[in-house]
This record gives structure tokens, sequence and C-alpha cells, in this order.
């Protein structure tokens, strides 16, 4: 189910901006553009499986808690 | 394209609700419990030099954000580091914001829908109105101020009759380590985090000073959070204020207008979504423009859909549970102080520097 | 010599048809020969099958009796003046040696008293089609047109919706002239421009754009006339074509352009500095900018005692919001907020709705379609059968429908809460269909939190508009009273000293002497 979410939410956008916005964008632009949507895309898509990432969080708290012994 | 302009009301007010964003939600509740008023009052106070600051770098670049100025300070290396730093720091703010909102609209009405689809319409919104830009974030808080302080006020007012002012005593029960941690606490969440707003700067219209609109919202969000921390005190009494994880939201449910409306916790609480809005709106445009700043693009707008998708992502699988949320409250103050404070404060020395060198050059030639 | 191009002349007659067909470029774009013949043979090629066209040849009297060539278009001209004011002008006059001159002609001999000179077929054209009278002479390349028009037009009456209930009660009608004497009859000044331009390849419409020259906002001028330039229109029959011509957003369902039948309501926006845009044959005229605050406005407004007019715009402004969201408020209560409702109200409710078959959006959805359905048949159909609609709609529709658990009854509240106050503001009655069901569909999944959503999404999409450049919603967070003075609630006269800030070029609307601000 929220497979579906997440797909039909990034075709619908990547559709509408190719259309609209990325047009007249440079290279530069699409090439970045592209890059944080596919990160962004394989992220939601594991998700969406309940697989679990790392959050980065676990290294900011280890890394404060080191640091200024902070109690729970 | 002609720059838009943002006005004085319409800036000020978007710090204001920004500052509001999330807090009118969690409630200004800290580890003092009835005493929270003395770390609200502090983290203000210590909220003054900062802000200063703050002021004082807009005031120096008024045509100029900080990304900007720390390109131009800083050499291309330096400056690109302090810029992706920010940009960090607006991304992940973002995502904390968004969680919150997400986590807050699925406790409070929707127990059954998964969080994805919340985030979903919520991130969408506010990318529309970060495509839509500044000017019209401005006329968005100015408006939607007014229907948040006016809820507010209301459950304020319909909170009296309920009141226990007994809530507030005993006065100074705990350690100073303790008030210095809450403090330290409402300091960095929320009032440093207008470090955003550094970001955005640079569009604002110049008749004012840039001081005069951050203390301003200073001010009013000082209001405010005392209204909040009163009622909610006053209600729900200092032992289920902490361990709420809403108080906010538990305070209206408590509150009823006679018998005919006895629960319009929903209605409320959806309304503190305008100010959640906000602050994820800024954060994406910090965010965005920082990214276009990184990469020397020329138009950040394009970034904007790309970057809240990877904000919502982010926040995604930042926690597993709502529990985790709230322990990480406890270091975001530390995590957050380089971003909020260390950076602006560098940036400072280096801008007044740069002005000096700049004044004896213009003297001498 | 005469005798000569005479000969030359008549040898050539026989060969014009040849000749003209002969012509590659069209005929429209020609010049006049000098030659009468050639130029009668033209014009009556340009007419083939145009039976309404009448050519009359006249000769003088005199010794050299000239020829002078008439043409007009039937039942459009004012065949009197025809008759009496040239033609018979035209044949008494005695002709002195030589052809005579068309200036000339027109200073003595025609008795008419707006005439100009043409050269091309274009402009013969563009003229006869109008109702005026073009007088061609011999061995001259240019005519002379007369105007003659007379049409039969609608009286001035009050606009049907548009109705006041104090206050002037003209309308627009749709001849362009009659309603710009209405305009000049309101500001007799020459500060009042009218630019008058033609639209429409074919129909030729002619537009005239009206201002106040010391008020106007340049900006919005010259971006008008860009706009108006680059329309390459076939026909425009109403000022709609233009309307969304000139849109700043085409696809958005919220006009930003604003459109009258009274001219009092032209006058009074001039005055505010904004720019008018009349339509030939169309009696709505068109106002730029356009702000989202003037759909509640009303002319009315104005005429009444300011209280009253105050109270009545609140009325419609709180009615916009509700004709909005009343239906998804009442599905988010129903679907997901229960506890809002006293538990007494809820337990009827639900007991309403325990025997309808229908899910309580999809309920929603069809009785405000039904709803749109008895509203437009009541406007397309004839007045005389009115009855019969009233009573299928609320015999039916209403008490049948309930009666047969069809239809919950607090769904037929919430249609026709949503029906009464959407006619509270007519003006935005397109765009609000389609949010009201938007916010339908969003209460129904995501209640409140949904509902805030489309809200959210309605009010960034309205603070994304511009007309001509001008802020659709102009939110500037001023907080100076004499800013606000004709927003929300309208101050008497005496303190509206300010004209609406970004429209006009010239603020101050009185001097507002003796008063305190």
């Amino acid at each position: 189910m929220l497979t579906v979410i997440v797909i039909s939410l990034f075709l619908p956008e990547i559709i509408y901006d190719y259309n609209t916005a990325l047009k007249q964008a440079g290279k530069r632009e699409r090439r970045i553009y592209a890059v944080i949507m596919l990160i962004s895309f394989v992220i939601l898509i594991l998700y969406s499986f309940k697989i679990t990432i790392p959050s980065p969080h676990g290294i900011i708290t280890k890394v404060i808690g080191s640091l200024f012994r902070i109690e729970t | 394209m002609k720059r838009e302009r943002v006005t004085f009301n319409q800036a000020m007010f978007s710090i204001v609700l920004f500052n509001f964003g999330s807090s009118v939600v969690m409630g200004v509740s800290t580890g003092v419990g009835q005493e929270a008023w003395i770390p609200i009052l502090a983290a203000t106070v210590a909220a003054i030099p900062l802000f200063l600051i703050f002021g004082r770098i807009m005031q120096l670049f008024p045509e100029e954000d900080i990304f900007g100025i720390m390109n131009s300070l800083f050499g291309k290396t330096f400056g690109k580091i302090g810029i992706a730093l920010l940009t960090w720091y607006a991304v992940h703010l973002c995502a904390l914001v968004l969680r919150d909102f997400s986590e807050f609209t699925q406790i409070s009405s929707m127990p059954e829908t998964p969080q994805l689809p919340i985030m979903i319409l919520m991130i969408l919104t506010t990318i529309y109105l970060a495509r839509s830009g500044m000017r019209n974030m401005g006329k968005w808080s100015l408006v939607m101020f007014f229907f948040v302080s006016l809820v507010v006020i209301f459950t304020f007012l319909t909170a009296i009759p309920q009141a226990q002012v007994d809530d507030l005593l005993p006065i100074g029960s705990h350690t100073r380590a303790e008030y210095f941690e809450s403090s330290f606490q409402i300091f960095s969440f929320p009032y440093a985090e207008t470090v955003i707003f550094l970001c955005l700067a640079g569009s604002y219209e110049k008749k004012d000073s840039p001081y005069k609109m951050l203390f301003y919202a200073l001010f009013i969000t000082l209001i405010v959070f005392v209204l909040v921390f009163l009622r909610n005190l006053t209600l729900l009494g200092p032992a289920m204020m902490q361990t709420s994880y809403f108080p906010s939201y538990v305070t209206a449910r408590i509150i009823g207008v006679g018998d005919f409306l006895a629960r319009i916790e929903s209605l409320i609480s959806s309304n503190f979504l305008f100010a959640g809005i906000v602050k994820i709106t800024a954060c994406l445009l910090a965010a965005s423009k920082g990214l276009a700043r990184l990469f020397e693009l020329e138009d950040y707008r394009i970034l904007v859909l790309p970057m809240g998708m990877l904000a919502m992502a982010l926040s995604a699988f930042l926690y597993e549970n709502t529990m985790e949320m709230f322990a990480f409250l406890k270091y975001y103050p530390y995590y957050a102080f380089p971003f909020q404070v260390i950076l602006p404060l560098i940036t400072w020395i280096g801008c007044e520097f740069y002005v000096r060198k700049r004044r004896k050059e213009s003297k001498l030639g | 010599m005469l005798r000569f191009l005479k000969k030359l002349c008549a040898g050539k007659t026989t060969d014009i048809d040849k000749k003209i067909a002969g012509l590659n470029y069209p005929l429209e774009e020609r010049k006049f020969s000098r030659s009468l013949d050639e130029n009668v043979a033209v014009i009556k090629k340009l007419l083939t099958d145009v039976d309404i066209a009448q050519y009359k040849l006249i000769q003088s009297a005199g010794k050299n009796p000239a020829r002078y060539f008439l043409i007009f278009f039937d039942g459009i001209v004012h065949s009197e003046i025809v008759n009496s004011n040239i033609i018979k002008p035209l044949m008494n006059s005695k002709t002195e040696e030589g052809s005579p001159k068309l200036e000339k002609l027109l200073a003595t001999v025609v008795q008419a008293g707006e005439s100009k000179i043409i050269d091309t077929f274009k402009a013969v054209i563009e003229s006869v089609t109008h109702g005026d009278t073009v007088l061609f002479i011999e061995s001259c390349d240019q005519a002379a047109v007369f105007n003659t028009r007379q049409f039969s037009t609608r009286a001035i009456t009050e606009p049907d919706n548009e109705k006041v209930l104090s206050g002037p009660r003209e309308g627009f009608t749709e001849l362009l002239v009659q309603n710009l004497s209405q305009i000049l009859r309101r500001a007799r000044t020459n500060e009042l421009k009218t630019k008058m331009m033609t639209l429409g390849k074919r129909t030729q419409t002619k537009i005239c754009v009206c201002y106040l020259d010391s008020l106007v906002n340049r900006e919005v001028l010259e971006e008008l006339y860009r706009r108006l330039d680059k329309i390459d229109i076939d026909g425009v029959l109403d000022s709609n074509y233009i309307t969304e011509e000139i849109h700043d957003y085409p696809l958005s369902p919220f006009r930003t352009v604003g459109s009258t039948e009274r001219p009092d309501v032209v006058v009074g926006r001039l005055l505010e500095g904004r720019i008018a845009i009349l339509v030939d044959n169309s009696p709505v005229a068109l106002t730029v900018p356009y702000l989202f605050i003037e759909n509640f406005q009303s002319n009315e407004d104005y005429y009444f005692n300011f209280y009253y007019s105050s109270f009545s715009r609140l009325l419609r402004i709180l009615g916009f919001f509700l004709t909005l969201s009343v239906p998804g408020l009442y599905i988010a209560v129903v679907a997901f907020h229960q506890e809002i409702l006293p538990l007494q109200l809820l337990m009827r409710i639900a007991m309403e709705r325990q025997s309808v078959p229908l899910p309580a959006a999809l309920e929603a959805v069809i009785m405000l379609i039904v709803f749109d359905i008895l509203r437009e048949t009541g406007v397309r159909m004839p007045s005389n059968i009115g009855q019969a609609l009233s009573i299928v709609g609320a015999l039916v529709i209403g008490q049948a429908a309930v009666e047969a658990s069809l239809v919950a009854a607090p769904m037929i509240i919430v249609v026709a809460a949503t029906g009464i106050t959407s006619l509270l503001v007519p003006k935005l009655n397109a765009p609000m269909i389609f949010w009201r069901l938007f916010f339908l569909i969003m209460a129904s999944t995501f209640g409140f939190f949904g509902l805030t959503i489309g809200l959210s999404l309605l009010f960034i999409h309205l603070n994304n508009l511009t007309s001509f450049g001008v802020e659709h919603l102009s939110l500037k967070g001023s907080f100076r009273l004499q800013e606000n003075k004709d927003i929300f609630i309208r101050f008497p006269w005496p303190y509206m000293i300010d004209r609406p800030k970004g429209l006009s070029r010239n603020k101050v609307r009185q001097t507002g002497d003796g008063i305190d601000d």
C-alpha cells in the first residue's frame, strides 16, 4: 500500500516538473534534481518495505552522550 | 525578474509563527514542571544577544543571505563548508518538524492512518508554499498568526474557569543544573532556530531595522509561550504536563465551551498546523537556497521539490517511534548549538572585520 | 488630354474584370485607383453575393455632369439622411470645368456632420459594415465616408444580476457609444481618456479602454496594452473572450478581471485608479486590476448606510467560508470527529444515518450535484414553469428522499446551507464549486487535518494570483487604519481619505481636513 503511495507521489511530480520548471533549467540543475529525487525515492521505497535504515540520530546521540554525559 | 520584497510585518510574523511552530504543539514543557516560566524567561534573555548578532548581520548586509555572506567572507572552500553545514541543519530541522507534526496529527486525530500519507500532504503543501516564494510565506504568516493566536487566547480564556492557580507553587524546588538544562532547551528550541531566517534574509524591505523586527517577534513569542504555559499548567498540573507528549492537545481535550461544544481538541489541534507549515516552509526554503548556493545554481525554486522529498524521506526513518522523538529532545540543544550559535558568531566576527577593512580602504582611497 | 484619358478608361473597362482576376494580393489591401469604373468593379467583386449592399450611381446637374458612386448597406443606414443630405445635393450640384475635388465636395455640397477621407478598400468594407455611406468620385484615388448609422438597440434597463434597492438603476446596453455616453455623463472631465481599438479578425469588434489620466497606474496600463496587442482571435462576441485572453493565470478558476454591467460601478472603479474596457456588442464592461476583496464588495455598499453595508459585507465573507467548508466540516465531523458534537445531537444524526445506504461523503457529493442541477435548470428554463421546479426541488428531493431514507435529513440541511450561502457571493460561484468538492474529498479522507490542508492550498493559490502585476489578495500587513477602511467594513465617506493602495498613482481621494486619522 505504502509503496503504491510513494510511486504515485513521485510519478506525477516528476512528470509535472519535467514539463514545466525543468524545461528551462540548465544541465547542472537537472543533474542535482535527479540525484536528490533518486535518493529520496530509494529511501522512501525502502521505508515502505519496512526495511530499517540506520538513523543519523544514532551517531549524533552517541557523540553528544560521550561528550556531555546526558542521562536519559 | 523583480526581486520580491517582504514587508516588515510579514517578516516579523513569519518569525513569530516559526517560533510557535512545533513549540505550541509540544507545549513549552521542560524538566522543571510548574516553574517552567523561569527557563522561558531565562531563555528569552539568553536569546537577546543572539538576536543582536542576527540583527547586526542583517543590517550590515541587507541585500544578502548568510550563505552569500559566508561565500564572500571565507573564500570558496571554507564558505562552502559553512554553507553545507547550515544546509544540512535546515534539512534536518525540516525533517524533525515534519515528524513532530505527523506524530501529532496521527496521535491527535487519526490513530489508524499510517504517517506517510500525512507527511506527504504536509510536505506537498509546504512545497507549494515554498515555491510561491518568500512574500507568499509572509502573507501566509500574517493571516495565520491571527488564527493561531486567536485560538491560543480563546483556549486561555475558556481555561480560566477550570484553572488551578495553586499549581504554580512551589517556587525554587529544583536544582540549578535542572534550571540551566531547561533554559538551554528552550533557548535552542525554538529561539535559536531563528538562524534559519538568516538564510532567508536579503529580501526584507529596508525601511525598518532588523533589530526591531527580531525583538518584536521575540516579545510576541514570549507572551504566547507564557500564555500557553500558564494554560497548560493550571489545567493539567505539573505532573501531567510533564508526562504527556502533547500537553496542548491534552489541555484542549479538557477545555469545553459550555455544554454544547465539549471536545473541540481536533478543531484546535488542526489549527496549529498553520504554524507548523510556516516552520517547515522556512526550513525548506533555507535548505534549497543553501543547496543552490553550494552548487552555484541561479534558481533555488527548482530544488524545493527534491529537497522537500529528501526531508520527508529523512523524517520517515529518523525515529522508530514517538518515544525516540522525545528522547532526542535532550540531545538536540547540544547538537544544534554549533549551527545555531557558533556559525553565526563566526560569520558575525568575519562581517565586522570585513566592514572595518572596507571602511579603512574607503578612507584611504 | 481629358478625352485621351477617357478613351483610355473606356478601352480598359472591358478588361477590368480580367485585370482584377489577375491581381495576386488580396483585394482588401489594395489602394484605390484613379479610375472610377475600376474602383466600382473591385467593390462589386468584393461584395459578390452580399445582397444587402446598395450601389447608387449619380450624375450631377450642369453642362459637365460628373459621376458619383455611392455605396451603403441596407438596413443599418439612416435612409432619410442618405437621400436628402447626400444624394439630393450631389444631384443638384453644378460642376465646374474639370473633375470636382473631394474636399470641396465635402465642404460645400454634401450635408453630413461626420465625414472622413479614406483610400483603401479595407476601409470601405469597415465603414459600410458599420452603417456608413461611402462616396467615390471620378478620377480621384480617395473616397469620402459619411456617418449615416442607424441601428435598432435595446433600451437602457437595470441589469438583472446586479440589481440594487437604492441608487442609480441604469445598465449598459450592447451599443458601445451609448455605454460611453453613460460613463461620460458621470465623469465629465477631459481626464477621462477613451482609447479605441479593434479586435477580432473577422468580427472587427471595437473595444474602448477608459481610464482617468491622473489616477491610473501607468504600469498596469502598459501591461494591459501589451496584452491587448497580443490578442489574435477570430471573433469577439462578448467581453468574456477578452477576459480570458488577458487573464494573468488562464487556468485558475478565479477571475482576475472584474466585470460589471453598471456605469456607476465602472466610474467608481475608474475613480480608484482602475482601467475599464468596454466592448462593443456586449453590455458587460471589464475592469482591471481586480482584487479578491472586490468579490465581496457591491456598489450598493456605497449607496446605503455604512453600518448596514459593513454588516452585509461581513456576511458575504462569512458566506464565502461557509459555502466552501460546510459540507467538508460536516463530513469530517460525522466520519472522524464525532466527539465534537454534543451527545444528543450525535445520537440523532447517527439515527438518521443508520438507515441511509450511502457513505456520508458520497451522499454529500450527490446532493451537491443535485443542488447544482437545480440551480442550472433554474437559470435556463422559461420562467413560467418555475413553479414545477420548486415543487420537484422541495418536495421530491427534500421531503420524499428523506422519508424514503435515501438521504439523511442533516445532509439536506447542509446542502441547503451551502447553496444559500453560495448565493451571497455570486461572483465566486464558479471556483467555489470545485474547491468545495476538493474540500469534501480531503475531509472525507483525512478529517480536519485534510480540511486544514485544503484550506491552506486554497490560500496559497489565492496568494499566488496577481492581476496585472497587482497582488490579487493584498496582505501587506499594514495596520494603518486608512488602508483598511474599505476592506472588511466600509467607513463613512468623509473618513475614506485615501484610495486603495497600489492601484492608483494619486493616493489622496479627498483632503480630509478636520478629521483625525
